[in-house]
């Protein structure tokens, strides 16, 4: 065991995995943590906890972590590339591993001018696959990215996203797969919509070695109407929705029904897809779906199928 | 003219005399007709004159022949004169003093002696020309009939001459009244200039007949208004120049019956004008070719001629050396014969102590000096040249005027020849707009036969203004300063004709035989390298100052437009707006206008410059802008599009 | 080139109404090719304020005038009788240029009428497109010629991210992805394996980041 952490556990035990996202508030006020951590509890094995997503300004992803971990749940930290300089980072790493955090998703991170900052200076000092490694010679060396000693090795289990959806396609799978190497221990997709790419695209991780070596968690969101659906099609980049699912929705009597429904569909199929170790469920702003998700789907957390 | 050193015009290297035909014809198109006058008169005595009967060597030269037709510069010559005489065509400053110092003597009126005395009067030498006929002119009198040049217009010009304080003294005949020897002793300097007075005739049988008469005699008595009784009905003319053609067409009009010309010349060959030769086919003269004259057939009065088949008229090397079948006889029937086969010169004059000739009888002649085998004598036009045009007559005067005016010590020299432009290359020609050569006026065909008045009436204004705007203004666009130039190749992007080129180095150059003086390239160097040899950005920001004269609206307008976008406005006219930067623009605003009125063609009718108008409202759009920056209302900048149909080529007519 | 955009004109205004006696220099170097700063612009700039100060009643003069390159000394130097008696220097070439001249002309207040903007490279006629972020450590050998530093919004020596798509950046779909340039440039050798190699991270020392940095060259010296 590298890290300690449940996740981890679960993963290594071949059980089918379940995440969600926990975003933190605009505000200093621990209670939205406590309360969202309160929705999800029970439902997942470990939950995301954003940082500074889209470039949005909110309150840190350790110290939210934090928080959840005294709800007792686990969290995954995320940390991106773009507000912090590597001393910043190794800094903020052996502080989550001190605090008692086992799980960091290592990010590039949405560009600066999609938030509420856009004249921020975007640091980018590392990018993910530069963070990962660094991430894991302080865990393994221990050391700094610099070469000189760590007192005391953090142990955290280290986690990247993957797009299936991206370009280059070819290009996607090779690049996990360098993730991989620089030391990646699980990773979650960007949301499946379009399960036959995600197919093409798992059968090129399992060509390179991938699954062998990293746990593959499939992204998947419940869709709560069919302007959301267009929305995700049109204007998210690297999102790939298919005509039939926004048709879909927009037929739908009860969208967020349909929108669980599809979903739910969607957990089904790739469940089977050999390589793929969980989901990882993404109710932005609609944390509540998350039980019925998981419900609906027979998943419990740690359960085996 | 700025940058002498560049190549010149093709119209100005073929011209003999090296008019800036250029210079005059830019004048012309903005409608300034006594300054195009004064451009002419740089080089030319004779302006009005030449304006109507030359030659026109430049018109074959013109580049602007390689693209549709010509420019049509004698009439061009024409406009620029009719143009500048209700002001008065007024005489040069006096600033030569002639009664002082040298004085020459000159044989002969025709256009070398009144060039060369107009020249020398020019460098205060005083001349007196002694001509035998009655009036002056020499052969430009006695051998060109009214209706093609007016005898008034003639005046005219040899008055110009007169005024330039040079005597001419007409009835007297050298060599009979003062003898030659006397002339030399009591002048400086003497210029013979007599030209080919006399015609040659044919040692053939019948060439003694009453109804035989020979063209220079024929022509005296036709100028003089005398009767010639014996001319019939049925006129032969043998020859085939230009002389033939005045001869056959005065006969046409004089008699109204039938005139035919008989050549050696087969129709291409034939040695006359190809606009003489369709002016007299218009006028119904017959012309047989490819015959030579045997002999002249009738019983005490002409009946006819005979004439052999003329199979060859050049030998290989260019010599005349006419080749004939003998047994190809025919007859071509007629009243009457003039034989216009060629003159020759009457030096009957020259005494025993030279100048000398030689065993063909003509004068020993040095071309370079002018000089003749003695000293102080010197010789010009087609006494030495042989036949020629009257603009060739004037080239040989002018030159006899150096020579002789370094014979008597003054510092004047022969010019240097100039260098002519290459032709427009093909890949150019398909870039320039093409427009038709404005026509000449001309009376009638039948009605022009009743009179001896003037046939071609001239170009109006309109026609005339369009025909210069066809101008290409050789060399004269786009020059740079090597040292400003930064190499940045936006004159080579923007250029519409591919004349600056680069190459690894940067700029290798901007090729004037490629440039068509736009100015785009002028108006986007963003370094200020660039200027045009013709109109300044000096030059345009100096006449746009003097136009305001401190306030007022301004119109920005062309050359070859034919309306005015702001009659009220002052007015600076240029080859194409196209040639404003913004920076003209706004500087136009700081020096006082209260509103520019830019002219500017209509998207789909370019104008020029096929590509001008586009620089034309960038620039505008830019200046609005600039203006808009800083708080002054846009509109203080008026584009004008110009209707189509009012522009140089366009023009319906 | 050094490009630079010439500044919005209230804000030269808001700096040039404060001075009566200005001089426009212009630079034919870098500015001119980018055709915003060159003798013809400073020309046209000096032409508006001319027209503007008149307009709103402000005395004094504006003049202009060019130097071939105003990073340079000897050039600076040479205008030396122009700046005399001049209240501001009102430069249009890149920020190099009116700092030189502050350098050079401590009396006088210097004021920049551009913005620089890049190291640009002239995509076409009026286009220039940022290709060079003057890193001080250049890695394009290994991305096909291509820099990602300039040319990635993130700077990623291993990219692309998740936001590329259809060969475009997540920023804007006027930017390329330049990872996907990279990918389809090795690819075209039959290299793009060489991008499973982990590459940084990016010695930024050796950037601004590091300090201003000062270039010398060994040789004769005179």
């Amino acid at each position: 065991m590298k890290s300690g952490s449940t996740l981890e556990q679960v993963l290594a035990d071949g059980k089918f995995a379940v995440t969600a996202e926990l975003g933190p508030p605009k505000g200093a006020d621990p209670q939205v943590i406590i309360d969202k951590a309160n929705i999800l509890k029970g439902h997942t094995d470990a939950v995301n906890i954003t940082d500074n997503q889209t470039a949005i300004a909110r309150m840190s992803s350790m110290a939210a972590a934090k928080i959840v971990i005294e709800q007792g749940m686990e969290p995954i930290m995320q940390m991106t590339c773009r507000d912090r300089n590597r001393l910043a980072m190794q800094s903020d790493i052996l502080g989550a591993a001190a605090l008692g955090i086992r799980n960091l998703l290592c990010l590039t991170g949405d560009h600066q001018s999609f938030g509420n900052h856009p004249q921020a200076l975007g640091v980018f000092d590392l990018d993910s696959v530069t963070l990962i490694r660094m991430v894991r010679d302080m865990r393994d060396g221990p050391q700094f990215q610099c070469g000189d000693e760590i007192t005391f090795a953090p142990e955290l289990f280290i986690g990247a996203a993957a797009n299936p959806y991206a370009d280059p396609f070819p290009f996607r799978a090779v690049r996990l797969a360098k993730k991989v190497d620089a030391g990646i221990d699980f990773c979650q997709t960007q949301i499946v919509y379009s399960v036959d790419k995600f197919e093409e695209f798992m059968r090129q991780c399992r060509e390179l070695g991938v699954t062998e070596r990293c746990k593959i968690l499939a992204g998947v969101a419940p869709l709560k109407s069919a302007g959301m659906a267009k929305y995700m099609k049109n204007r998210v980049a690297g999102m790939d929705v298919p005509d039939e699912v926004v048709e879909r929705m927009g037929a739908a009597e009860d969208s967020q029904d349909e929108g669980i429904d599809v979903c739910v569909e969607i957990i089904n199929r790739v469940k089977e897809i050999d390589g793929v170790a969980g989901v990882h469920i993404m109710a932005v702003e609609w944390e509540a779906a998350v039980p019925e998700i998981t419900k609906r789907a027979g998943l419990k957390p740690g359960s085996a199928e | 003219m700025p940058g002498d050193a560049r190549l010149r015009p093709p119209c100005e290297v073929a011209c003999p005399i090296h008019t800036d035909a250029q210079r005059y014809i830019q004048l012309v198109a903005e409608g300034r007709y006594a300054d195009a006058l004064a451009v002419v008169r740089e080089t030319n005595p004779m302006p009005q004159t030449i304006g109507r009967i030359c030659a026109h060597p430049c018109e074959e030269a013109c580049r602007r022949g390689g693209v549709d037709e010509p420019i049509a510069i004698c009439n061009l010559k024409r406009v620029a004169s009719d143009g500048a005489k209700p002001a008065g065509i007024g005489y040069p400053p006096p600033d030569n003093d002639v009664t002082a110092g040298r004085k020459v003597a000159i044989i002969g009126s025709g256009p070398s002696g009144l060039a060369a005395a107009h020249d020398l009067a020019l460098m205060g030498v005083q001349s007196v020309i002694f001509e035998k006929q009655p009036q002056a002119g020499g052969f430009l009198r006695t051998g060109i009939l009214n209706y093609r040049l007016p005898k008034n217009i003639l005046d005219e010009d040899v008055d110009f001459i007169r005024g330039m304080g040079v005597e001419i003294r007409t009835g007297v005949a050298i060599g009979e009244e003062i003898k030659f020897d006397d002339l030399a002793a009591e002048y400086d300097a003497v210029l013979i200039a007599v030209g080919l007075s006399e015609s040659r005739s044919l040692p053939i049988p019948g060439v003694e007949l009453p109804q035989v008469l020979l063209a220079v005699p024929f022509l005296e008595d036709v100028n003089a208004g005398r009767e010639i009784p014996e001319l019939g009905q049925d006129i032969i003319v043998i020859g085939g120049g230009n002389v033939a053609i005045d001869v056959a067409r005065s006969a046409k009009r004089i008699s109204g019956g039938k005139v035919t010309m008989v050549c050696l010349e087969a129709d291409h060959e034939m040695p006359a004008h190809d606009w003489e030769i369709a002016d007299a086919r218009a006028e119904g003269i017959e012309m047989i070719c490819s015959q030579g004259p045997n002999a002249i057939i009738g019983e005490g009065r002409v009946e006819g001629l005979q004439v052999k088949k003329c199979e060859s008229v050049f030998d290989d090397n260019g010599r005349f050396a006419p080749s004939f079948c003998e047994t190809e006889l025919s007859i071509i029937t007629g009243d009457t014969v003039i034989i216009t086969i060629g003159q020759m010169s009457n030096l009957s004059f020259l005494p025993e102590a030279g100048p000398a000739v030689n065993e063909r009888g003509i004068l020993i002649f040095d071309r370079e000096q002018c000089t003749t085998s003695r000293r102080g004598i010197f010789a010009s036009g087609e006494v030495v040249t042989g036949p020629g045009a009257a603009v060739n007559a004037l080239a040989s005067g002018k030159r006899a005027a150096v020579a002789v005016g370094k014979y008597l010590g003054i510092d004047v020299n022969f010019g240097h020849e100039p260098v002519a432009i290459a032709e427009v290359p093909a890949d150019v020609i398909g870039k320039i707009k093409s427009a038709p050569r404005r026509k000449m006026p001309a009376r009638d065909s039948g009605e022009r036969l009743q009179d001896f008045e003037e046939v071609e009436l001239g170009l109006d204004e309109v026609d005339g203004r369009c025909e210069a705007g066809r101008c290409l203004l050789c060399g004269s666009g786009a020059r740079y300063s090597e040292l400003k130039c930064i190499a940045c190749l936006t004159c080579v992007r923007v250029c519409p004709y591919g004349a600056p080129w680069a190459d690894k180095d940067g700029l290798g150059g901007i090729d004037p035989v490629k440039c068509q003086a736009c100015g785009i390239c002028f108006t986007q160097c963003p370094a200020k390298a660039i200027d045009m040899v013709m109109l300044t950005e000096e030059e345009i920001a100096a006449s746009i100052k003097a136009a305001l004269g401190g306030g007022g609206e301004l119109e920005l307008g062309c050359w070859y437009s034919q309306s005015r976008v702001a009659p009220d406005a002052a007015l600076v006219a240029l080859p194409c707006t196209s040639r404003l930067s913004t920076n003209l623009l706004l500087g136009a605003l700081e020096s006082g206008a209260a509103r520019l009125h830019v002219a500017v063609c209509s998207e789909d009718d370019d104008g020029h410059f096929v590509h001008g108008h586009r620089q034309t409202r960038a620039a505008v759009a830019e200046a609005k802008q600039a203006l808009r920056e800083i708080g002054i209302d846009p509109e203080l900048i008026v584009l004008e599009v110009v209707p189509a149909r009012k522009c140089m080529g366009n023009s319906e007519k | 080139m050094i490009t630079a955009e010439r500044k919005p004109f209230e804000q030269i205004k808001a700096v040039t109404d404060q001075f009566e006696n200005i001089l426009v220099v212009g630079c034919n170097t870098c500015v001119a090719v980018c055709l915003t700063g060159g003798e013809k612009e400073a020309e046209q700039l000096a032409s508006q304020l001319r027209l503007q100060r008149q307009k709103d009643g402000i005395g004094g003069s504006v003049e202009t005038l060019t130097v071939l390159r105003q990073c340079e000394n000897e050039y600076v130097d040479a205008i030396a009788a122009q700046v005399e008696g001049k209240d501001l220097i009102l430069s249009t070439a890149c920020s190099i240029g009116p700092q030189l001249c502050a350098d050079r002309y401590p009396k006088v207040r210097v004021a920049p009428a551009m913005n620089t903007n890049m190291l640009g490279m002239v995509k076409q006629h009026h286009v220039w497109t940022e290709y060079c972020a003057a890193c001080g450590d250049c890695g394009i050998f290994n991305t096909g010629g291509i820099c990602p530093i300039a040319r990635c919004a993130k700077t990623l020596l291993n990219g692309p991210c998740g936001g590329s798509q259809g060969g475009r950046c997540e920023i804007s779909p006027d930017v390329p992805c330049v990872w996907q340039q990279i990918y389809d440039k090795l690819a075209s050798f039959g290299i793009e394996g060489n991008l499973s190699r982990i590459g940084g991270p990016k010695n930024w020392a050796k950037s601004n980041s590091g300090g201003p940095r000062t270039m010398k060259k060994e040789g004769f010296e005179p």
